[in-house]
């Protein structure tokens, strides 16, 4: 994600730094001068949307919550050589999304997918309950089936409220590679609800 | 999955199914922007109301805690990378573990073979055949050298409990080691410090 090259040069003033006014950038910069503190409260503003990206992607709370515990490992790790080259949440997803890749692939290595018994619920809900949960079913499975980078480009689009070059950014990509994304996960999903509503 | 009879349901209704159906924290976050949308559009596309409020809207539950239990695995050490050595720095110690097995060998053996007593320099002059010795095979070895009852055979030596924890290839170093220090096999095979052992034979 980080170019080679350092910027801003080293001694540079903050206010010369691309996203001087980004909260979570400065909050990143005391994590870099080693203000602990700074995580808890990156924590604190992060931890919603990230959970809800992951859970979206993984479907298993728990593996969404340990994702995210990870994610924020990682950004402390990386702090000491952080250049605010980017939006935190760019920076942020970018990481999150290399995760995602690494659970998928163990997850292939793993193909049994044990169900907890206690995620098993009974049907014992009202017809407009149930039938809401079936278009949220069916919405998570076909979210489940599209291609990882139709999913991702989708979350990050619609649920995390990024731009087209953000997410062009955290995922490596050109920003018409990732309208093309957005535009035919999008269908797929339509298509995937459409005899349920 | 089975159709539900929502079908003819006017988007309006099923966004109130929906919204009913929400934690409230969605329910104040999204009502009024997921209103505002089909006020606009009220005989819309109900399949894309769905997609794109369902992508929208993820209320899932986040600990209190999160930044303790991030604290707790930075301080378990996760995250972080092993440092990688070059060749040639490994290849400097080596003199020195080959020094240190030795000595520990000789060390540990005294203990568990108190008659007659190994000196040091019976032990070094053991070793060199038993090193070349064990580039040869486990049934050479084993016919080749004086093992006990138990261990006469490399099929008994394959078979010993012992033998699986050093592994086949580990086991012909084993072997040969035994036979340059004069011991059975099953004496270093038994020893909860055989890996230390093989580095002797490295």
């Amino acid at each position: 994600m980080m170019p080679p090259e350092a910027y801003p040069p080293e001694g540079a003033p903050p206010d010369t730094l691309p996203f001087p006014e980004e909260p979570d950038v400065q909050l990143m910069l005391r994590l870099r001068e080693g203000d602990e503190s700074a995580l808890n409260e990156l924590v604190e503003r992060w931890k919603h949307p990230l959970i809800n990206f992951f859970y979206r992607s993984v479907k298993q709370y728990e593996l969404a919550e340990d994702l995210s515990q990870v994610t924020f490992v990682r950004i402390y790790r990386s702090a000491p050589k952080y250049q605010p080259q980017a939006k935190f949440s760019t920076y942020l997803f970018h990481i999150a999304r290399r995760l995602l890749i690494n659970e998928f692939r163990r997850q292939q290595r793993k193909p049994l997918d044990a169900v907890d018994p206690a995620e098993i619920r009974l049907a014992d809900d009202s017809d407009s309950e149930r039938a809401t949960r079936e278009i949220e079913e069916a919405f998570q499975h076909a979210l489940g089936e599209l291609p990882e980078n139709q999913r991702t480009a989708l979350l990050l689009y619609k649920q995390q409220e990024m731009s087209y070059a953000e997410i062009a950014e955290a995922m490596d990509a050109t920003e018409s590679a990732v309208k093309t994304w957005i535009f035919r996960g999008r269908q797929i999903l339509k298509q995937a609800l459409k005899d349920l509503v | 999955m089975t159709v539900s009879a929502s079908s003819t349901t006017p988007p309006a209704d099923k966004l109130d199914h929906l919204l009913a159906s929400q934690p409230v924290s969605a329910r104040d976050h999204f009502a009024g922007r997921v209103r505002a949308r089909l006020h606009e559009d009220p005989a819309g596309d109900a399949a894309e109301f769905w997609v794109e409020h369902l992508l929208a809207e993820t209320e899932v539950f986040a600990p209190d805690d999160l930044a303790d239990r991030v604290r707790r695995r930075i301080f378990a050490g996760e995250g972080v990378a092993p440092k990688e050595k070059s060749v040639s720095y490994w290849r400097s110690l080596l003199p020195f573990a080959a020094a240190a097995g030795l000595l520990f060998g000789v060390l540990s053996l005294t203990t568990i073979q108190s008659e007659p007593p190994l000196q040091v320099a019976a032990v070094a002059d053991a070793l060199p055949s038993s090193f070349n010795r064990a580039t040869a095979s486990v049934d050479n070895l084993a016919r080749a050298t004086d093992l006990s009852a138990s261990m006469h055979t490399s099929s008994a030596a394959r078979h010993h409990p012992a033998a699986a924890a050093v592994g086949y290839d580990d086991l012909a170093k084993v072997l040969a080691l035994a036979s340059g220090l004069g011991l059975e096999a099953r004496v270093l095979l038994e020893r909860p410090d055989i890996h230390s052992w093989l580095a002797l034979a490295e």
